[in-house]
């Protein structure tokens, strides 16, 4: 759904990803088109306009694949703007994290990684100090995700928090009974992920179900995430399986694109029902085979699907509260207090 | 008109005394019939409608102090003040009818229920002599008869409010108090197999003349009048028609202010009254024992005494009442309903008929014609004939009757709802032991564990 | 031994009509604002249907916007009577994804708050629980310890319902002296007053009658409908995250985990309440282990976790709660969501009460133990 109304804020915030790079989500290309301005007179924008708090909401909440877009951000910055005395913290406490773990990163970064790197060197002159905030000793080597330009999920991340999973006998198992479906298996914080194609989800699902290594006879939890820039796969519909007998978990990841419907789940889980509806109703994402999808924390004809990314916070008060909300001006008479305030006196 | 009223305040002063001091003087009309009868009325309406306020300020202490709590403390010391602020405040609350209720019903229905409720306390024997108000030769039956229209004012509530909770409270108040009211019928036959007559104080006269109270005669009667009465008067755990987690207020949740305290005002006069059947049935009414020493020396000590005890004996029912309505859980319709069907009426039933077997054993051998066999009983001369009415001969007859009661008749009827209900799934006795020893078993494996490990 | 088969509506002579109740969203035993449309006949329930929501405030959009420190006290009004295990949850799932090591003495005092948590969580559900089936004294015999409780809470954390008990990296303040001894005078008095409780129902005809054989669910329909905590332990399934996977410092203890047999609601009330004496045991074992030495770890001010993500989950006292953080190396998370268990153990209301009586949905309703706050969020 077409969410109509965004914030001057937002705005602003979604300008420098468009005028980045042109491959953003059609959402809010929409709203942009009206409002786009030339990419230098954006740019300059930004340091200027952006007070440093709202910096690292405005850069999520466009929802590109972070690191990369954070970076570029603080590359139209720095080149186009080289001296920006001005505020020279804001890019730099943004950029940090993210430079180093550029540096740090798998050889096989991206093309962009250069200008990364190119992009957080003139920032480290000009502040030298920013690792102190950035996080824990260990963490900054973690993770780049893949740019927004690339539609598949991301792919290389930091050793010591995710790795491909080998040496497991039930995923080697799960890949050879679905060798082209299974796209992705990793281990994140000791946490097992995997991820598998649309057609084969209900397919594999049923397997992980029944199958006796797996007997992953419990949905957790069922959610989902929306990757506005990742055209084609805008949605993951996350699966958290657990299995009461093996006691062991498995999350499994399927990526949807904007206006396709997700496999439902529920014939092999009852217990996915009214997740799957809390999904529908807070992103928008259709289930086939869902016996009773209607929207269920919200009203039937509330605007806009409030989790997705284009949706601004501030959108509490909205048409349908206009029109079901009566809401009253109520005329205090104060004078009395006055009164007896001015008799005090 | 105004000649009627100077009338009456001039002369009614005189006519009082004159019936206190029983010179009967030609106006013997007016004075027994007119003016006694209602000083009586505002007397007795008066003390009720302020004890059913305080009923509920009691109802309020008995189960903060069950609870651990205080209760009304605010108004007046001790919150003794409370009952006159809610009546204040219930008076001065708004009116609301509901747009879409059938007025003229809904008005009506408290009405109804009230009324019902009040007019059954004018053969209530409250004490002896000028105790009572109107002795009714059929006392009990008029009682049975009035309270039942009590029932119609809660359906007629429920039905006119045009709420779904208000006719599922109608609903189940009316099929409540239905089927309860055929249960108290049967139970309270076996106690008048020995007064004899249905009049109020003719009841508590003979159990003075037999020197028992009934309730050693009938335990089993008094039990399923007492389980009944709580049924009757939708008290817990039988108070389903208000079930407050189930059905918010059950016939009367749409009503407000003083509409609704006629509601309240019937369910605890009903209280009252269904107490004060029990006390006159089965715990010797208004007598004690000793009480009859001082009768004819000081007349009106000892009818103030009677009705002392009279109060006394029903307070005391009545916080039996709060006792289990704060302790026990709520039982649920369709269990209702089997109680009241599947054990109150079969032992109400048996009652009867176990009841009869051991009077006509006991009969004196003049007024019996049993076969042979039974004969044997009869030279033990358990009754005697006092002045054309039979009365257990004192020590054997009331043993007799005691043990009887006791012994054979409660274990007996017993067995037979056992029997009854032995394929009853919610009250499958057996299971339900079996459940509590498996309990017990585990706690005490548990402690054994305990003792081991230390 | 109330059979759980649909039942159809009777096919009499006479039309027998269906009504259609609408219990809430303002009903003395729906625990909130929970409303239930219940088809009837007669006063059998037919179909049923939960319409929730009306509470919701946004908390998982909510969080996108705030820094990770932000947004701990959202997660004290998720499930309000238990805000401290909800606190737990969050915490935890912030710490593992910053790979952060909680000191041990923390984590005791971390477990033994959560346990009192669970208790009281458990006394306001035996209270509700029974004042739905009508025994009214029990709720006030609940609360009376569950103040104990509150005040132990209030002097430690400073607030007694949503207490924002813990910090990320350990808890703001060690325990102040007389902590210790107050929680074993409690540990001392609470056996007698459960005890008094089990008194007062365990063997009560009417409380057997009521909650014998209502509400049953075969131990694989629960796990199917994804039920977690006691609903799902009573139906015999031993899941306890607590012994499954140990978080916190429960590793360290030695607990028994009670479940049911039948899956009934009174293998459900026996199951917490031989919970809550359990949890005592762990909080003895808690105080007695104390381990010296600090309450935080060291934290950065600012918390930027690296890119990635984590499911945390504990068991809260109404079952599995878990969080879901998504991060994208920023200081606010991309994604947070919520893995609430009263909202998905009221799935289990349908399945539980169709067959039964009105009153039994609500006996239903009490055994689910529900927290609006949090089915809504």
């Amino acid at each position: 759904m077409q969410v109509a109304i965004m914030s001057d804020e937002s705005k602003d915030t979604q300008e420098v990803p468009e005028n980045a790079e042109p491959t953003d989500a059609k959402t809010v290309e929409a709203e942009v088109a009206s409002t786009a301005q030339p990419a230098n007179v954006a740019a300059p924008t930004l340091p200027t306009e952006t007070p440093s708090e709202t910096q690292p909401e405005a850069s999520a909440s466009p929802g590109n694949t972070t690191a990369d877009s954070l970076a570029e951000t603080s590359t139209v910055a720095a080149t186009e703007k080289p001296t920006a005395p001005a505020t020279p913290e804001v890019p730099a406490k943004v950029a940090a994290p993210s430079a180093e773990a550029k540096a740090e990163a798998t050889p096989s970064a991206e093309a962009k990684a250069p200008t990364a790197d190119a992009a957080a060197k003139p920032e480290a002159a000009a502040k030298p100090a920013p690792p102190k905030a950035a996080a824990p000793p260990k963490a900054p080597a973690s993770a780049a995700t893949a740019g927004a330009a690339k539609p598949a999920p991301p792919a290389k991340k930091g050793p010591t928090v995710t790795e491909e999973i080998k040496d497991d006998p039930f995923i080697d198992k799960l890949k050879a009974k679905f060798p082209d479906a299974i796209t992705e298996t990793v281990k994140t914080f000791g946490q097992r992920i995997i991820r598998v194609n649309k057609d084969a989800y209900l397919k594999l699902c049923r397997f992980l179900h029944d199958d006796e290594d797996g007997a992953f006879t419990m949905c957790a939890d069922l959610t989902a995430l929306h990757w506005p820039d990742k055209t084609g796969a805008e949605f993951d519909i996350v699966a958290n399986l657990y299995s009461v007998s093996k006691n062991q978990r498995l999350r499994v990841k399927t990526a949807i694109a904007e206006g396709e419907a997700a496999p439902s789940v529920t014939s092999i889980w009852a217990g996915a029902n009214w997740m799957e509806r809390e999904v529908f109703d807070m992103f928008g994402v259709k289930f086939d085979g869902h016996p009773d999808l209607r929207r269920i924390l919200l009203p039937e004809d509330w605007p806009g699907y409030p989790l997705r990314k284009e949706y601004p916070i501030e959108y509490r008060d909205n048409e349908w509260t206009d029109k079901h909300i009566d809401y009253r001006e109520v005329d205090y008479d104060t004078s009395l207090i006055d009164v007896k305030y001015a008799q005090r006196r | 008109m105004t000649a009627i009223l100077s009338t009456l305040l001039l002369v009614a002063p005189q006519w009082v005394r004159e019936y206190l001091t029983k010179e009967k003087q030609p106006n013997v009309f007016w004075s027994e019939y007119i003016v006694w009868p209602l000083i009586q009325i505002i007397v007795v309406l008066f003390i009720i409608l302020t004890l059913v306020a305080y009923l509920v300020y009691l109802e309020r202490k008995v189960s903060a102090f069950m609870q651990a709590r205080l209760g009304p403390m605010r108004v007046g010391p001790w919150g003794l003040l409370q009952p006159a602020a809610d009546g204040l405040k219930l008076l001065l609350k708004e009116d609301i009818i509901p747009i879409k209720a059938d007025k003229a019903i809904f008005q009506l229905a408290p009405i109804i229920a009230v009324v019902a409720a009040l007019v059954v306390l004018a053969v209530v024997p409250w004490g002896a002599g000028w105790g009572t108000i109107a002795n009714v030769n059929i006392g009990l039956l008029f009682i049975l008869a009035v309270s039942s229209v009590a029932v119609l004012g809660l359906v007629l509530a429920g039905w006119s409010s045009n709420s779904k909770y208000s006719l599922l409270g109608a609903l189940r108040s009316s099929a409540q108090m239905l089927s309860y009211e055929i249960g108290m019928g049967l139970s309270i036959i076996g106690a008048l197999m020995f007064a004899r007559t249905l009049s109020m104080n003719g009841i508590v006269e003979a159990q003075r003349a037999d020197g028992v109270w009934y309730f050693f005669f009938q335990p089993l009667g008094f039990l399923v009048y007492v389980i009944c009465a709580l049924g009757e008067t939708n008290r817990a755990p039988f108070d389903l028609p208000e079930a407050e987690s189930e059905l918010v207020a059950g016939y009367h949740t749409e009503y407000s202010g003083f509409r609704w305290a006629l509601f309240f005002m019937a369910e605890y006069t009903a209280m009252i009254v269904t107490s004060s059947i029990a006390v006159t049935l089965y715990l010797g009414g208004w007598s004690f024992p000793g009480l009859s020493l001082i009768e004819k020396s000081s007349p009106n000590l000892f009818v103030f005494l009677s009705i002392v005890i009279f109060a006394t004996k029903v307070m005391v029912l009545i916080y039996a009442f709060m006792w289990i309505r704060w302790t026990w859980p709520r039982y649920r319709y369709d269990q209702l309903m089997e109680i009241g069907w599947k054990w109150m009426i079969p032992a109400g039933l048996a009652n009867i008929v176990m009841t009869a077997i051991w009077y006509v054993l006991a009969l004196p051998s003049t007024k019996a014609s049993l076969p042979d066999f039974l004969k044997f009983f009869l030279r033990f001369n358990f009754m005697k004939d006092v002045s054309g009415r039979l009365v257990p001969t004192q020590w054997a007859g009331v043993i007799y009757f005691v043990a009887t009661g006791f012994l054979i008749t409660v274990p007996m009827v017993w067995a037979l709802l056992a029997a009854i209900n032995r394929r009853s799934n919610d009250f499958n006795l057996d299971e339900q032991r079996q459940l509590q020893f498996k309990l017990r078993r585990e706690r005490l494996k548990k402690m054994e564990n305990a003792e081991a490990a230390e | 031994m109330q059979s759980q088969e649909a039942i159809k509506p009777h096919e009499t002579l006479l039309d027998a009509e269906e009504m259609v109740l609408n219990m809430g969203p303002q009903h003395p035993s729906t625990h909130g604002v929970l409303r239930v449309i219940l088809k009837l006949d007669g006063e059998t329930v037919t179909d049923l249907d939960c319409d929730i929501g009306y509470l919701h405030r946004g908390v998982e959009k909510i969080a996108e916007h705030d820094t990770y420190q932000m947004i701990t006290p959202y997660w004290d009004r998720l499930d309000y009577v238990a805000a401290v295990s909800n606190d737990l949850c969050y915490v935890e799932g912030v710490e593992k994804l910053l790979q952060v090591e909680v000191p041990r003495r923390a984590q005791y005092l971390r477990v033994a708050l959560t346990e009192l948590q669970r208790i009281a969580s458990h006394l306001l559900w035996l209270g509700t629980h029974a004042i739905d089936i009508g025994a009214v004294t029990v709720l006030l015999y609940c609360f009376r310890e569950r103040e104990e409780i509150l005040k132990i809470f209030e002097d430690f954390i400073g607030a007694r319902l949503t207490a924002h008990a813990f910090r990320i990296g350990g808890l703001q303040w060690d325990a102040y002296p007389e902590f210790v001894d107050r929680v074993k005078e409690f540990l001392k008095m609470m056996p007698t007053r459960i005890d008094e409780y089990e008194t007062l129902l365990n063997s009560n005809r009417i409380w057997l009658s009521r909650t014998v054989g209502i509400g049953v669910l075969s131990a694989e329909d629960a796990i199917n409908l994804s039920l977690t905590g006691p609903v799902l332990r009573g139906s015999g399934v031993k899941y306890d995250i607590r012994k499954a996977q140990p978080y916190a410092a429960y590793a360290d203890f030695d607990f028994e985990i009670p479940v049911g047999e039948n899956g009934d609601t009174y293998d459900r009330y026996l199951c917490r309440m031989a919970e809550m004496r359990q949890s005592l045991s762990i909080i003895e074992q808690a105080l007695d282990g104390l381990p010296e030495g600090p309450v935080m770890a060291k934290v950065p001010k600012i918390i930027k976790p690296p890119v990635g993500e984590i499911y945390h989950s504990i068991e809260a006292p109404k079952g599995e709660i878990g969080v879901y953080l998504v991060s994208d190396g920023t200081g606010k998370p991309y994604r947070m969501r919520i893995r609430p268990p009263s909202y998905i153990n009221l799935q289990a209301l349908k399945k539980m009460s169709i067959g039964h009586l009105v009153a039994d949905v609500v006996a239903i309703i009490g055994t689910i133990d529900i927290v609006l706050g949090e089915v809504d969020r």
